[in-house]
């Protein structure tokens, strides 16, 4: 994020440099325009339309309560450690928002830190953060198991 | 694939987060449902998830230990590790290496690891019978543990003795014939004649490509370094007829260029050293890649280093100087399959060269190449805001794979220290 104007055009542009978005909960909420530019599909669209940024912008796909946390994130820089106080649906939540905005930098670094999370999990565990159903039959899967028995070793608790 | 809504996770931000895990988690989860278990041998996935391991390459660390004492150790033994932590704790990747498990049977022969190209290593082994040399290799993907067979035998005839003919030998992958290529280059000293003969994975023979009779131009006794289709050494061209096996300290005015065979074509061409360096000793410069480019490493008498990188543009190549060290810079180098931690004191402006991984293992033949990435990935490093975590000042430059350059801004007699003690510890 870049602040360099001088105190004074800050104060001055106070109105232009936040944008309205409306979440999906119906909740109006005003956002840096810093931020607001990493978001390229409403980026693309106020520097198409030079948007009067009055009128809310409607993400009928993001909840509030995603949007704070994707605020928070880009607020701190994408922070390791804040990241880590999510639960799964928010890393969920997070990752679709992300993608649906067309946030780059925050997509890969949510989907690796997802991938850090599920790296030593087990299939089971696996199944379970993606609400995959297993249709393999029991015979089937044990038989890709033995193909490869190192790769059960040195698991995480699920 | 069933899904809930609740989930939400389309097809691709799936493949987002798969093709960020390491090989040894994707292949436990080809378990968790037969569209995943497809999807994961997919060649579309499998390169772009090797595609995305090659952003962040590692060193591959690998040696041999051969134990009649305790033959269960026998084997080839790896591991793998950022170029950051080989700085930061070197005794703990030295820790690693002594208790990973073998996985790489020996056979009865000299082995040595020829090359690393698209995660696979190549392995290179060398028979004595009667008047003959055997030489075969093999193929090893670390990441999935999976070995091929071995090729089929390459005869050289020895009868007198081993001064008879010299070998140089690369490994690289030809992008148009979608194959791996082992070559290898034979003079025959008395003779004074050389011949290549390559071998294609899979093939059921080694073909001789190429015969040429002259003194060998290539000095080097290392593996021809693999760049964009190419397998390059650094060579004298000369008219007078010398004996290469003698003149290796010194040039005698014969000029120095790197000998480049080209892997699709099958033929060789000379080229160019950067001004000023082709009366340069052998022995004072590495060839190696950096960022996809070949390179070439100068050691100044023992003051400071020069790194070049040759950019590949039409009608003529042209050398860039890319680096050179200065007070205070710490280079990690990987060459002559060792590695040496080349640390520039502040005080008397030497370089001075630890061997560090052979005074542990001087035992064992320890081959380290460091632009390894996984195929199918390597573990993932989420930008890192660790404050506790102990840091080397200063950053790495840009991974290569012969020479690997980290640089530090300042602070050397401190690191110095601590690397030195580890080290020898």
């Amino acid at each position: 994020m870049q602040k360099t104007e001088g105190e004074e055009s800050k104060a001055e542009n106070e109105e232009v440099k936040q944008v309205t978005l409306m979440t999906s909960d119906g909740v109006k909420m005003k956002v840096e325009i810093s931020i607001v530019y990493e978001m390229e599909i409403v980026r693309s669209f106020i520097e198409v339309n030079d948007a009067d940024h009055s009128v809310p912008f409607p993400l009928p796909n993001v909840s509030s309560h995603t949007l704070d946390l994707i605020i928070e994130l880009v607020k701190n820089e994408y922070d390791d450690e804040f990241m880590k106080t999510f639960s799964h649906d928010e890393l969920k939540e997070v990752l679709v928002a992300a993608n649906y905005l067309n946030m780059k930098t925050l997509l890969d670094f949510i989907a690796t830190a997802i991938a850090n999370l599920l790296e030593k999990k087990s299939v089971e565990f696996i199944r379970n953060f993606f609400n995959i159903v297993n249709d393999f039959t029991p015979e089937e899967e044990a038989e890709i198991r033995k193909t490869n028995e190192w790769v059960f070793q040195d698991l995480d608790e699920d | 694939m069933e899904m809930s809504a609740f989930a939400g996770l389309h097809d691709d931000l799936q493949m987002e987060i798969l093709s960020s895990l390491s090989v040894k988690a994707l292949l436990r989860l080809r378990c968790v449902c037969r569209t995943w278990n497809s999807l994961i041998f997919h060649p579309s996935f499998v390169n772009s998830h090797f595609q995305r391991s090659s952003k962040n390459p590692e060193i591959l660390i690998m040696f041999c230990i051969n134990s009649s004492e305790f033959p269960e150790d026998t084997g080839v033994r790896i591991t793998r590790c950022t170029i950051r932590s080989i700085l930061e704790n070197p005794s703990l990747v030295l820790d690693e290496l002594r208790s990973c498990s073998g996985n790489l049977p020996l056979y009865d022969s000299s082995q040595h690891m020829l090359g690393v190209c698209n995660g696979l290593i190549c392995m290179r082994y060398h028979l004595n019978i009667g008047q003959y040399d055997l030489y075969f290799v093999l193929f090893w993907n670390p990441a999935t543990k999976i070995k091929s067979n071995i090729s089929p035998f390459l005869h050289v005839n020895s009868c007198n003795d081993s001064e008879d003919y010299d070998v140089k030998k690369g490994f690289g992958y030809d992008n148009s014939n979608r194959t791996y290529k082992v070559v290898t280059i034979i003079f025959h000293v008395e003779s004074k004649s050389w011949e290549v003969k390559v071998y294609c994975m899979g093939d059921s023979c080694w073909r001789r490509v190429l015969t040429c009779s002259s003194a060998l131009p290539i000095l080097q006794d290392e593996n021809g370094v693999f760049v964009s289709g190419t397998l390059n050494w650094l060579a004298l061209r000369t008219s007078v007829s010398s004996d290469p096996l003698i003149e290796t300290i010194t040039n005698n005015g014969n000029q120095s260029v790197i000998f480049s065979y080209d892997l699709k074509d099958e033929v060789y061409r000379y080229m160019s050293l950067p001004n000023g360096l082709s009366e340069v000793s052998h022995d004072k410069c590495y060839l190696g890649v950096l960022s996809g480019c070949l390179c070439l490493s100068h050691d100044h008498d023992g003051t400071y280093l020069v790194v070049w990188e040759m950019r590949t543009s039409e009608p003529q190549n042209s050398w860039t100087q890319m680096l050179k060290t200065e007070n205070g810079d710490v280079l990690l180098l990987t060459n002559h399959g060792r590695a040496h931690f080349v640390l520039l004191g502040q005080e008397d402006d030497r370089v001075d060269c630890i061997e560090s991984f052979k005074s542990e293992f001087d035992l064992y033949s320890t081959f380290i190449s460091s632009h390894y990435a996984e195929k199918l990935s390597s573990s993932v490093q989420a930008c890192t805001k660790d404050s506790k975590k102990r840091r080397v000042k200063g950053q790495v430059v840009r991974t290569v794979s012969q020479f690997d350059v980290v640089v530090t801004a300042a602070g050397i007699a401190d690191n110095k220290k601590q690397l030195e003690w580890e080290l020898w510890e």
